[in-house]
């Protein structure tokens, strides 16, 4: 067979792809059901004969870690010479609870704005998450901030303290630390290495935890656990700032407000010259908290579409859009985005589900807003002046 | 998972999902086994979704998952024993011009063998380089080139069975 060949196997092998096809049978809410219960499972375990599971808001004794015959829980106290923290059962996704209160020479968490897959930093109800990066030596700093009570604390016994096979783990609601050895306090609080060394967590509050990691940028592989990596990872941990009460701008705005039952989840902001502004929100209901995206900030329209999708060009404001639509059973979808800035913005988007990804119905609210055109037209574009950008992008 | 990379998770779910099926198709030659393999792929993704996400190309890595899950379900006999999902109802295509050659083609690569079938869907469906057909199958380029020749000359002999001299 030769190169005419290949090309009619090449035109065959795609005409059948392209043949009518059957509803989707695929569930992807059951795929994040079932790949969160195996993340879980898999860090999880334990032999049942060695394992004391502390849940909830409880904290993990220091005591544990020191004496392994002391099984008593004692409550950790709050060092003397550090001002006791606190932290809230919630976060407001608006006002970033924390930040790198010291970064190493040549980090910035604007370095990270255009490296990583989303914005360098986010922000939702439950934990808040900064990055920086250090592009020259190819590093990158991953700060995530548990709200109190969001993570529970899984001890194994063993002889020998925290045994580094996993089976220790500060579990929370968006992450999991696998703890693979006792690290020295941070801020005269318990800690623990993760990762073998190439993170830190440590609990900065009662009940509150916090990890810092760092990795290869690019890659995303965990950086070497030498003590070069450890002794940055306690210096920067140890000046993590919290309590910041700055709240983020937006250079958009949702005029008219999400519908009824939605509320925002989480946003993503960029930091730049020390202003944080908030590039993308992220809304929906209960059923689908990630039902509607609207970004504008680091990023190009340069999703290609994909089979089984139609795409055409809208114009709006000024600008084409590309706009695409799927309507095919368990997937509905509709999409924006701006070829070119908008009102001076880049990176404009928006994202919306149109259907409950459980039951494939309508999902309530979508037709309230319109669909992707219709939070278009409801969009307000403030302008390159930041003293005329708001804090609340739905509001 | 933290709720923003849930949600990166879902959105290119989302987009990727005809993608996926239609490459899933092509390996099973069967709606319903492509829909189990996809789900089988997609949950693998969303446990490794922190690798993935920076990869260099998040396709690659999750065409890679399908392709290694498609391998490693023939290997075992899950393919003949289990169905996520209900059958489909048989659905009529639309008439196309050479559907005789399409029923040739699509019986003769499901008589391939599945590392074959995989390797002429990841060289002339996805266009990929031998190199990089190799890194996703998880074996040597000679081994994607001798099973392209292979592959290829079953298609040759199902498309044209009469050879050129006799006819």
């Amino acid at each position: 067979m030769d190169a005419k060949d290949e090309g009619t196997v090449r035109t065959l092998l795609r005409a059948i792809a392209d043949t009518a096809e059957p509803p989707s049978a695929v569930d992807v809410a059951a795929a994040r059901r079932r790949g969160s219960r195996r993340v879980w499972l898999r860090r999880a375990a334990l032999p049942a004969f060695a394992v004391v599971a502390v849940a909830g808001a409880l904290t993990l004794p220091r005591g544990l870690l020191l004496d392994h015959s002391e099984r008593t829980v004692v409550p950790p106290q709050p060092p003397a010479t550090s001002p006791v923290v606190e932290s809230p059962w919630l976060f407001n996704p608006l006002v970033p609870y924390a930040s790198f209160g010291w970064l190493p020479p040549g980090f910035s968490e604007s370095a990270a704005n255009n490296i990583v897959v989303n914005q360098g930093v986010a922000a939702a109800t439950d934990f808040v998450s900064r990055e920086a990066a250090a592009p020259a030596a190819g590093r990158l700093l991953y700060l995530q901030v548990n709200a109190r009570g969001t993570c529970a604390v899984t001890v194994a016994y063993a002889q020998a303290g925290i045994r580094d096979d996993g089976s220790e783990q500060v579990t929370c609601t968006d992450a999991n630390f696998d703890m693979t050895g006792a690290a020295p306090d941070v801020d005269g609080q318990p800690a623990f290495w993760t990762g073998h060394g190439s993170g830190v967590a440590w609990q900065y509050a009662p009940g509150a935890w916090a990890e810092l990691s760092a990795s290869e940028i690019g890659s995303g592989r965990a950086l070497a656990p030498s003590a070069a990596t450890r002794a940055l990872l306690l210096k920067v941990a140890a000046r993590v700032a919290y309590g910041d009460t700055t709240p983020l701008t937006f250079p958009f705005r949702l005029s008219g407000g999400l519908p009824a039952g939605w509320q925002l989840s989480r946003v993503s902001f960029t930091v730049s010259g020390g202003r944080m502004t908030g590039s993308g929100v992220t809304a929906g209901p209960a059923v689908d908290t990630s039902a509607l995206t609207i970004t504008a900030g680091p990023g190009v329209c340069d999703f290609p579409a994909v089979p089984g999708e139609s795409t055409s060009y809208v114009a709006r404001l000024g600008v084409q859009w590309r706009y695409r639509t799927a309507d095919l059973p368990g997937y509905a979808w509709q999409g924006l985005c701006a070829t070119k800035p908008v009102d001076g913005l880049a990176g404009v988007t928006i994202g919306m589900a149109m259907s409950d990804p459980a039951t494939n119905k309508p999902l309530p609210g979508a037709a309230q807003l319109g669909g992707a055109l219709g939070v278009l037209a409801r969009l307000r574009f403030l302008g390159p002046s930041p003293a005329a950008w708001t804090a609340n992008p739905v509001g | 998972m933290r709720p923003s990379r849930e949600a990166e998770y879902t959105d290119y779910i989302r987009g990727r999902l005809p993608w996926l099926r239609r490459v899933a198709y092509l390996l099973c030659q069967d709606w319903q086994q492509a829909d189990d393999l996809v789900q089988t792929a997609i949950t693998r993704l969303y446990t490794h979704w922190g690798r993935a996400r920076n990869a260099a190309s998040i396709d690659a890595y999750t065409r890679t998952i399908l392709i290694r899950a498609f391998l490693a379900e023939r290997r075992s006999a899950w393919i003949r024993r289990v169905s996520l999902f209900p059958a489909y109802p048989e659905l009529a295509g639309p008439p196309a011009a050479d559907h005789e050659a399409l029923l040739d083609l699509r019986a003769a690569l499901a008589s391939l063998p599945p590392r074959q079938r995989a390797t002429l869907v990841l060289r002339f469906y996805c266009d990929l380089p031998v190199d990089q057909t190799a890194a996703e199958l998880g074996c040597t380029p000679g081994t994607v080139k001798s099973q392209t020749a292979k592959g290829l000359s079953a298609l040759r002999r199902a498309l044209d069975p009469i050879p050129a001299e006799e006819a």
